[in-house]
Parts: structure tokens; sequence; C-alpha cells
């Protein structure tokens, strides 16, 4: 019942988040995003009374929605890629492109792998493994991304942050869930579900909030010239380096 | 087992840095505040953090001769709680500049489409090891007091000594019409 609850509660607010994006004309801005969410409404939406209508085309099907929902997550990493590190020439479009490929492929995989598997148990094994070492991925990507948001200093505005928050905890609660489930086995199943179904509630009301209206990322402002300036920036940083260190040395010989 | 572990790692970390990325302080950037702070931690960095003279006088071995000579036990020790002091807030205050100046460079960097990766690590590194010995410093001084600077000579040797070999390779690049530049912004902000 619970579990039917929060399902009703995911489907409104999925609902809410596309037409908060469509009022307040983000779904262009954030397009990756948004198709990830409006991809997921679809699927809910029709699944709930498929699930109570005939439970068994259910169960085949959600498989199928649920390999696709976990390739588009990726699109949000990609977006947060693509809008955190758009001021900043070049790493934003090899992360596109890396981005692009990955998705491809396992967008490819997912189309592809429906046509030859139709054992539901099969799909429900594959899909956990495949949901872990897809997860661990983007888990990785998007503590890689973080660390170099927090080195770089990069700024954003409300709707990248809320963007990374509800996702990143996601994926971090899921993958820990995940974890879990294979260590503690089948009667760790009715917990885990329930730790999923929580998370996602949370995420959808994170994303809710950071992308009511539209937040432009902080203009970022160039103290410095043209792309030849980037080594003598270098080059002066290293000097400096070495002015400190030689003041290091002049103090362990003292 | 290790399999659970690692995942659990993984999911830990991601949710620790998410932590860590909401807390972040929002520093202003680009703005004529970070123009000033460079350049402040510019000048103080080349003119030598601080002055040798005060350098050696902070760490001048004389003074303690003096006091131990002329002066009680008690005077001593207060001498002595009061110089490392002095030497501990110096190397905080070095620390301070090193932190600034990576700051002010990696605001710079990041704008470069052909910024080198390999320029970037190798940066990276020198200022850990700087920070990691001004760190250090710290440590054996509060332990074991201002004259009993450790002898890590050989190791801060071999950072300046790295340091110094890769800024030669692009030393040309720092043209004066470049720091003229600089200068203006900064005098403009």
């Amino acid at each position: 019942m619970l579990s039917l609850i929060i399902w009703c509660c995911g489907i409104a607010l999925e609902a809410l988040l596309v037409y908060r994006g469509f009022r307040a004309k983000l779904l262009t801005k954030y397009s990756n995003f948004y198709g990830y969410i409006f991809v997921l409404l679809v699927s809910d939406g029709l699944g709930l009374p498929l699930y109570f209508k005939n439970q068994r085309l259910y169960e085949s099907w959600s498989w199928f929605g649920g390999f696709v929902i976990l390739f588009l997550g990726c699109g949000i990493i990609l977006e947060i890629f693509r809008h955190v590190l758009s001021a900043y020439a070049g790493a934003e479009k090899i992360a596109r492109f890396a981005g692009f490929v990955i998705l491809g492929a396992v967008l490819g995989f997912a189309i592809v792998y429906h046509f030859f598997v139709t054992d539901p148990a099969a799909a429900k094994a594959l899909y956990y493994r495949l949901q872990r070492d897809f997860l661990t991925a983007q888990a990785i990507l998007l503590f890689g991304l973080l660390q170099v948001i927090s080195y770089y200093g990069i700024r954003m505005g409300r709707n990248l942050k809320g963007m990374i928050l509800g996702y990143g905890q996601t994926l971090g609660v899921t993958l820990i869930a995940l974890a879990l489930r294979a260590y503690i086995g089948v009667r760790f199943e009715p917990t885990w579900g329930l730790i999923q179904q929580i998370s996602y509630v949370a995420a959808l009301t994170i994303w809710l909030v950071a992308l009511w209206s539209y937040c432009a990322n902080p203009e970022p402002e160039a103290t410095i010239g043209p792309d030849g300036d980037y080594e003598a920036l270098a080059t002066r940083t290293r000097s400096m380096v070495g002015a400190a260190s030689t003041e290091l040395i002049k103090v362990n010989r003292l | 087992m290790i399999q659970l572990i690692s995942f659990l790692l993984i999911g830990a970390l991601l949710l620790v840095s998410l932590y860590s990325f909401m807390r972040r302080e929002q520093r202003a950037e680009g703005g004529s505040g970070a123009l000033i702070e460079a350049r402040q931690a510019l000048n103080t960095l080349q003119a030598g953090l601080l002055p040798p003279e005060l350098v050696g006088r902070i760490f001048a071995r004389g003074d303690l001769e003096y006091v131990e000579a002329k002066t009680s036990k008690e005077i001593r020790e207060l001498f002595l709680e009061e110089r490392k002091k002095i030497a501990l807030s110096w190397v905080s205050r070095v620390r301070k500049q090193v932190l600034s100046l990576r700051r002010f460079h990696l605001r710079s960097a990041r704008f470069y489409a052909q910024l080198s990766v390999r320029t970037e690590v190798a940066l990276a590194v020198d200022f850990a090891a700087l920070l990691l010995e001004c760190r250090a410093l710290q440590v054996f001084m509060y332990v074991r007091g201002p004259y009993a600077v450790p002898r890590m000579v050989g190791s801060t040797a071999a950072t300046a000594t790295r340091v110094c070999k890769i800024s030669e390779q692009s030393l040309a690049f720092l043209t004066p019409a470049y720091a003229g530049r600089m200068g203006n912004r900064a005098a403009r902000s």
C-alpha cells in the first residue's frame, strides 16, 4: 500500500515537474533532463493501470522501461557536464562527445537486448547486474565531475545544483542499496524497493524545488586573455611556487 | 565481500562529496575582489613571501643562546613559547599565500581550451608538496618548538628543483605585455 502511495506521489511529482518545465521554458534548456523525466512519466503513468489490469504484461514490459530509464539517466550526467562546463572551453566539447558515445552504445544495447531476451527472469537478473554496473560508472563520473568543480572553483546556479544533488543522492543511495541487496539476498528485497522509491521521490522533490524557475549559472569572468596565454600563466605560477619553496628551504637551513 | 565494500565505498564517497559540494563556499570570482586578492598574493610571493631578514630574525638561534645564557628557566620557556607562536604564524601565512596563488591559477586556467593536463597535474603535485611541507613544518614546530626544524631539506630542495626545471621550459612566454595588462586590470578594479 505504501509502495503504491509513493508510486502515485512520484507520478504527480513527475507531471508537476514537466508542467513547471514547460511554464518556465526549461524544456529546451535542459532537454536531456526533461527527456528523462518525460519517459519516466510515460512509463509510470502507463505502468500503473497496466499493473492492475494485466500484471504479467506489466512484468515483461517494466523491465524494458527500466532499461531505457537506466540508460536515459546518463543524459542527466550529460546535461550536467554540458551546462557546468559550457563556459569553460574545450572540456565541454570532450565531455559531450564522450557522453553521447556512451549513451548511444548503452541505448543500442538495451534495444537489441529486448529482441533477444524474452524471459522476464533472465531480464530481471541482467537488469540488476547492469543497473549496479551502470550506476557505478555514472557515480564515478559524477564523483569526478564534483572534484573538478571543487578544484577549479566552478560556480553554478540553483537549477544545476539541484540536478546534481537530486541525481547524485539517488545514485549513491541506489548503489548502496544494490550492494546490500546482492549481499543480504532476497529478504532485503522489500526494504530495497522502499529505499529506492523514497530516494526517487526525494530526488523528484529536490528537482521540483530547484527547477521551479530558470536560474542561470553565474557568468564567469575571465581575468586573462586568449589560449596563447595559458603557458605564460602556468610559467608564472610555477615560478611563484618555486619562490615559496625557496623560502621554505631557507627556513629549514636556519 | 570485496565487491560489497567497493560498491558501498563508491556510494558513500559520492554522498559525502555531494554533501561537501552543497556546503561549498561560493566565493566571488573574476571580479575586482578576486583580482585584488590575486594581485596581493602575487606581490607577497614575488617579494619572497616575507623579507629574508625577518625570516632570519624569527629563526635566529642567537636570541635563544642569549636568553639561555642570561636569564632564568621561566624566562627561557616564555621566550620559546612566544617564538613558537611567531614561527607558527609565519608558516601559516606562507601556506595562506600558496593557497591563494593556487586559487588564482585554477580560476584562470579553467578558461583555456588548450589547457595542458600534464602541466596541470605537475602543478597540482607541486602545490600539494608545498602545502604538505608547510603543514609538516607547522607540526614539527608545534611539537618540538621553533628551533627544532626537521631535516626536510632534501625533500624540499627536490620539490624546488623540479618546479624550477619545469618553469625554465616556458619562461619565454612570460611577456611584459601580459604583466602590464594584469597590472592595468587590477588598477582599474
